[in-house]
């Protein structure tokens, strides 16, 4: 069970959909507004912690202040460079965090470059339950 | 009773809205997340879609009006738009996008300016639908206060 969204941390707070042994964290980097608060709105709903931000500068700042995730959530098309390129740049910066592709176009060769970069994972728009729990699970129970 | 009835008004346009291809599924699943904590969740990501997707329309009118299109942004609109209109669950516009993200993508000028077409005919259906939900939201949660 995870402290941090359990009943009694905020009054009238809602009971996350899930439970988690820890607490998990996510960052999604998403230049889509809708995308960014319906993605984090899911999150939340199931016990994640969430930041989510525009752009993947924006996401390196808050890397390099010190902010850990277990999970970073990027978008393929963002506006500074592509997900693959974001992957590599943050492997080369020594962040070993769980890095998850998504996209809106399915397309085999982004796929394969994105995990060739260092990511660990790929899932199509939207951002759905059944494509994100198994891998908050598996990062649960690590 | 009011309320009851602006409720049934909301299911049944969704429905219709469903029936349609305008919405799908995943609309559902976006008003579940809707709850005491976020009770105009449904609306605020109305406006905020909205919002959006009238400014990547605006610049994609820009870039497809351009002399020589910079088919590398139009991709890039184009995905975007399709991402955030399937996040609410807009599917015949998530559709329409995703042909001209491949129009651009094969640089075809005269099929990424017929799909536009097809971008701005969908997006003035969905634009209107949600103006109606959110109208409709709105109402109900005026009711309940």
């Amino acid at each position: 069970m995870t402290d941090g969204n359990a009943n009694g941390n905020q009054e009238g707070a809602t009971t996350p959909l899930m439970s988690w042994n820890n607490n998990l964290k996510a960052l999604l980097v998403d230049p889509s507004p809708a995308c960014r608060l319906i993605g984090k709105a899911y999150l939340t709903a199931y016990g994640v912690n969430t930041e989510a931000v525009d752009n993947a500068d924006v996401a390196i700042i808050l890397l390099n202040m010190g902010a850990s995730f277990n999970v970073i959530l990027i978008d393929m098309h963002m506006r500074e460079m592509n997900g693959a390129q974001f992957a590599m740049l943050l492997r080369s910066s020594g962040v070993q965090t769980k890095l998850l592709g998504m996209s809106a176009m399915f397309r085999e060769r982004e796929k394969e470059e994105f995990l060739e970069a260092g990511g660990d994972g790929f899932i199509e728009k939207p951002l759905h339950p059944s494509k994100f729990v198994p891998i908050l699970q598996e990062l649960d129970s690590n | 009773m009011a309320g009851k009835d602006l409720n049934q008004k909301l299911n049944e346009l969704i429905s219709s809205l469903q029936d349609q291809g305008i919405l799908d599924d995943y609309f559902d699943e976006l008003k579940g997340l809707q709850d005491e904590q976020s009770p105009q969740f449904v609306t605020n990501t109305i406006t905020i879609y909205l919002g959006g997707a009238d400014d990547t329309i605006a610049e994609l009118t820009k870039n497809l009006s351009e002399p020589a299109v910079n088919y590398p942004r139009v991709t890039y609109l184009a995905d975007k738009l399709k991402g955030s209109s399937m996040s609410i669950g807009g599917a015949r516009m998530a559709d329409v996008c995703a042909e001209l993200c491949e129009a651009s993508e094969a640089n075809k000028r005269e099929a990424c300016l017929a799909l536009f077409g097809g971008v701005n005919r969908e997006y003035s259906i969905l634009q209107e639908s949600l103006n109606k939900i959110a109208q409709l939201e709105q109402a109900i949660h005026d009711n309940e206060e």
